[in-house]
């Protein structure tokens, strides 16, 4: 019996899970914007913003390893055909 | 769901989701760039320890943290930023202060261990033959005599230095105290111990490693070989600058002695000749004053 259908069913939950995600939310933005207007950048400068920058540094490590995660997963799974997915996808 | 990521997708063939070769780029996080107009996030972090750095050890020059501009481009400004801090601590003690490998982890790792440039000798690695006098002589002295104790049955103290034997009993290192009361009694002490062998109890006490100063007492290579570099922190930086207070007039004391006479064969016999008959004389001192000692076999 093929498996096709199930994974049918398995790729329709993923794009629907896909399309509720919020849009990508760089976490360094607020060093961006602390930081990006100093000039000169200077070592004083980082010191004033040293819990923020540490902060988002945490956060962006941590959506990196996120993001590792889910890489290995995917590229456990074998190609599949998708005729319901859109163009591009 | 269009979003924007900055994360590179490769197009797959239509109709066909194939995840194997595509999503396998995934920048690493401590090489994420930021805008143009900003340095490398791990750039920043170093950044953020250095200025941390700069307030703990000089809290008394907020300007510097001021003047460093954080526009660094590439590893080679990393490591000058580190060096310049590291030029700054030399003023309080001695550190490596030249990154001649500009790789960032060799360059953080001074930033969370002092690299300190101990003073003592290395005797278990050091060529012998590269120490200036008395060194040498007080270190056969110590470890090269008596034919007995040696594999091939060879005194070398009595080869090397045939003209400044020694009284069998003789062991510079617990001579050391007996030099420095010695040297610190006018007159009488001064006949003992010439001021241009003032330094001769501190050299014998670094080459027995019991100078009770951390700067005298080890050497590069054990600390290297032992990776047992000081943490930074306030009270470490105060313990080491204090240290080499005074470490450094003892320090100085020592290459005096050591450059003193050095000109020729005549001149360093002269300078064995001095050590010694002070060795010898405060040997005899010792025996007087020592009950315990007078009862030890006399000298030759």
């Amino acid at each position: 019996m093929s498996p096709q259908p199930a994974i049918d069913s398995l790729v329709e939950a993923l794009v629907e899970a896909l399309a509720v995600l919020p849009a990508y939310e760089d976490p360094l933005l607020p060093v961006y914007e602390a930081l990006g207007p100093e000039r000169p950048l200077t070592l004083g400068a980082i010191r004033d913003h040293s819990r923020l920058l540490q902060d988002c540094a945490g956060r962006a490590h941590d959506q990196v390893d996120a993001i590792q995660r889910v890489i290995e997963r995917c590229q456990r799974l074998p190609p599949t055909p998708l005729p319901n997915l859109p163009l591009g996808f | 769901m269009p979003t924007t990521s900055p994360y590179p997708i490769a197009e797959p063939a239509t109709g066909i989701l194939n995840l194997q070769p595509t999503l396998c780029l995934v920048p690493a996080s401590d090489k994420r760039h930021l805008p143009a107009d900003l340095p490398p996030l791990h750039f920043l972090s170093l950044a953020g320890r250095l200025g941390e750095l700069y307030e703990m050890v000089f809290p008394d020059r907020p300007e510097w943290l001021g003047q460093e501009a954080v526009d660094w481009a590439d590893e080679e400004d990393v490591a000058a930023a580190v060096e310049r801090f590291l030029g700054r601590v030399n003023t309080l003690f001695p550190v490596h202060d030249e990154i001649w490998d500009a790789d960032l982890e060799a360059i953080e790792w001074r930033l969370y261990e002092i690299p300190v440039v101990p003073m003592g000798y290395d005797l278990w690695h050091d060529d012998w033959a590269d120490l200036r006098e008395p060194a040498l002589y007080l270190l056969h002295m110590q470890h090269s005599r008596d034919a007995e104790d040696h594999t091939y049955g060879r005194d070398t103290f009595a080869g090397l230095y045939p003209d400044h034997q020694v009284p069998p009993g003789l062991e510079p290192q617990e001579l050391a105290d007996a030099l420095r009361d010695a040297y610190a009694e006018k007159g009488r002490g001064t006949r003992l111990l010439p001021p241009a062998l003032a330094a001769l109890p501190d050299l014998i006490r670094m080459l027995d490693y019991s100078t009770g100063n951390v700067w005298l007492d080890v050497g590069e290579m054990s600390l290297a070989e032992g990776g047992g570099y000081p943490e930074w922190s306030r009270e470490n930086v105060d313990w080491l600058a204090k240290e080499w207070r005074q470490a450094r007039p003892v320090l100085d004391g020592v290459l005096s002695l050591l450059n003193w006479k050095n000109e020729n064969v005549e001149t360093i016999a002269e300078k064995l000749s001095a050590v010694r008959s002070a060795l010898v004389t405060a040997h005899k001192r010792k025996q007087y004053h020592d009950p315990a000692d007078a009862t030890a076999t006399p000298p030759a």
